[in-house]
């Protein structure tokens, strides 16, 4: 059964699994981005920082973008706040 | 006064951010920080990033002086644990860099995790705001790889008949530190917890016959000697882990390898990616360093390269370091009065006494 991805999914598991150095579909959609079993620290931080690249001028440091969990989660926020993008 | 240089850095942790609060607050004693500890972190994370009042001066080739300041950006590797979070911490390094060419520094440097700004987005960020950035991850590497030398000569070690385990494999350091010692060590461990990354940099190495690629840490504890170039927020080993007669290189901000309370006589373990200078310049305050003429190695690249009036960011990009690039830094580093730092085991300098103890513990021959 295949399951259905955005472009704006795709688009962060592109940009995670470049910093993994995997393809894009071996970067779980569900699993807590900010968990040190898939990034450390350092990555996550250029991931973050390419996506506010990649997806400007969308501010993740804002407040309403404090529950962000997953990359599906992240994926619907970008989708909210930059619409045109996705 | 004109900047030349300006250094990014951050708090290593809570303890660290503490003695910084207490310099300025001698009220804020130890009970009053800890019982604080939420509330302070908080209002720290919500400061702006700041230029402290240290003024860095340096004694140029040629006689003339370079200055510098140093910019603190207002976040904890801790607290890095949600995209909202880490995205604060990135709007803070931006924010650091923004101040430094307010100051009119020609050259930053990028300490701790301030070096994510010496990746590719950072690149593009820094050409942006029309300053020069390192990460001063070349001369880190190379100061840690000189110090492991002057140990292991020490030890009447060679690294030829040694095992070698390196944590943090696929990072920038860990990855120029991988192509110096595959060249020299019998036999190497990457460790890192990405295999796709590991196995990439196993084959950029080339043939060699005992690389091995790890992504379970346990396994770096088989190895003779242990270089720690993580960039974990916490520590990723603990020293009652390690076998007897195990050498760490520790090179963390914060720190990789965390100590138990049992002094452990029969292990080696020293801050590694230091550098000395001839002329100290006291940061000891933010870089929590045992003495006023020691400066972390990502701090001194650009200390080095201001002085040298060389305005290039010299460490850009992921993996990028070669061992030529090491070279080239170690010795203009030299030429400014930079060298190798002596020894340090946390404050205390690695004297006779303990190569000698340690000797003993684990047998003299073991690894002649």
């Amino acid at each position: 059964m295949s399951v259905q991805i955005s472009v704006t999914e795709r688009r962060l598991q592109e940009i995670v699994a470049k910093k993994l150095q995997i393809e894009p579909t071996e970067v779980p959609l569900d699993a807590p981005l900010m968990d040190d079993s898939i990034l450390d620290s350092m990555d996550k931080m250029m991931v973050i920082l390419e996506i506010e690249e990649q997806f400007a001028p969308v501010d993740l440091s804002a407040r309403d973008a404090t529950d962000l969990r997953t990359i599906r989660e992240l994926a619907a926020f970008l989708d909210r706040h930059a619409p045109a993008l996705s | 006064m004109e900047t030349n240089f300006c250094l990014l850095g951050h708090p290593a942790d809570y303890q660290h951010l503490g003695s910084l609060l207490a310099r300025s607050r001698p009220d804020f004693t130890a009970e009053k920080l800890e019982r604080n500890r939420r509330s302070l972190t908080a209002l720290f994370e919500l400061s702006p990033s700041y230029v402290t009042d240290c003024d860095l001066r340096l004694p140029a080739p040629g006689g003339s002086i370079v200055h510098g300041k140093l910019i603190i950006c207002t976040f904890l590797p801790q607290g890095i644990d949600s995209p909202r979070r880490a995205a604060a911490a990135c709007a803070k390094i931006k924010q650091g860099c923004r101040l430094a060419r307010e100051c009119g520094a020609s050259i930053v440097g990028l300490g701790g995790f301030t070096s994510i700004l010496a990746g590719e987005q950072g690149r593009i960020l820094a050409d942006e705001l029309g300053i020069t950035v390192t990460s001063g991850n070349s001369l880190t590497a190379a100061l840690a790889l000189q110090q492991l030398d002057t140990l292991l000569a020490r030890l009447n070690w060679k690294l030829e008949n040694l095992t070698v385990a390196l944590l943090g494999a696929s990072g920038d350091i860990g990855t120029a530190c991988a192509r110096s010692l595959a060249q020299r060590c019998e036999r190497l461990m990457l460790v890192a917890r990405g295999e796709q990354r590991l196995s990439n940099l196993r084959e950029q190495l080339g043939p060699r016959p005992r690389v091995e690629v790890h992504t379970d840490i346990n396994r770096a504890l088989d190895a003779n000697v242990i270089v720690a170039t993580t960039s974990a927020s916490r520590p990723v080993l603990f020293d009652a882990q390690l076998r007897v007669g195990t050498v760490v290189c520790d090179l963390g901000f914060p720190k990789n390898l965390s100590h138990g309370l049992r002094p452990r006589p029969d292990i080696l373990v020293f801050s590694g990616g230091i550098a000395h200078m001839a002329a100290p310049v006291d940061l000891t305050a933010y870089t929590q360093l045992p003495a006023k003429n020691l400066v972390y190695g990502c701090f001194a690249e650009a200390m080095v390269l201001a002085a040298s009036r060389r305005y290039e960011s010299f460490s850009v990009g992921q993996g990028c370091i070669s061992v030529e690039k090491m070279r080239t830094i170690i010795e203009l580093a030299r030429s400014c009065g930079f060298t190798p730092a002596p020894l340090y085991s946390g404050y205390r300098p690695i004297g006779a006494t303990d190569v000698e103890v340690f000797l003993d513990r684990c047998g003299r021959t073991t690894c002649q």
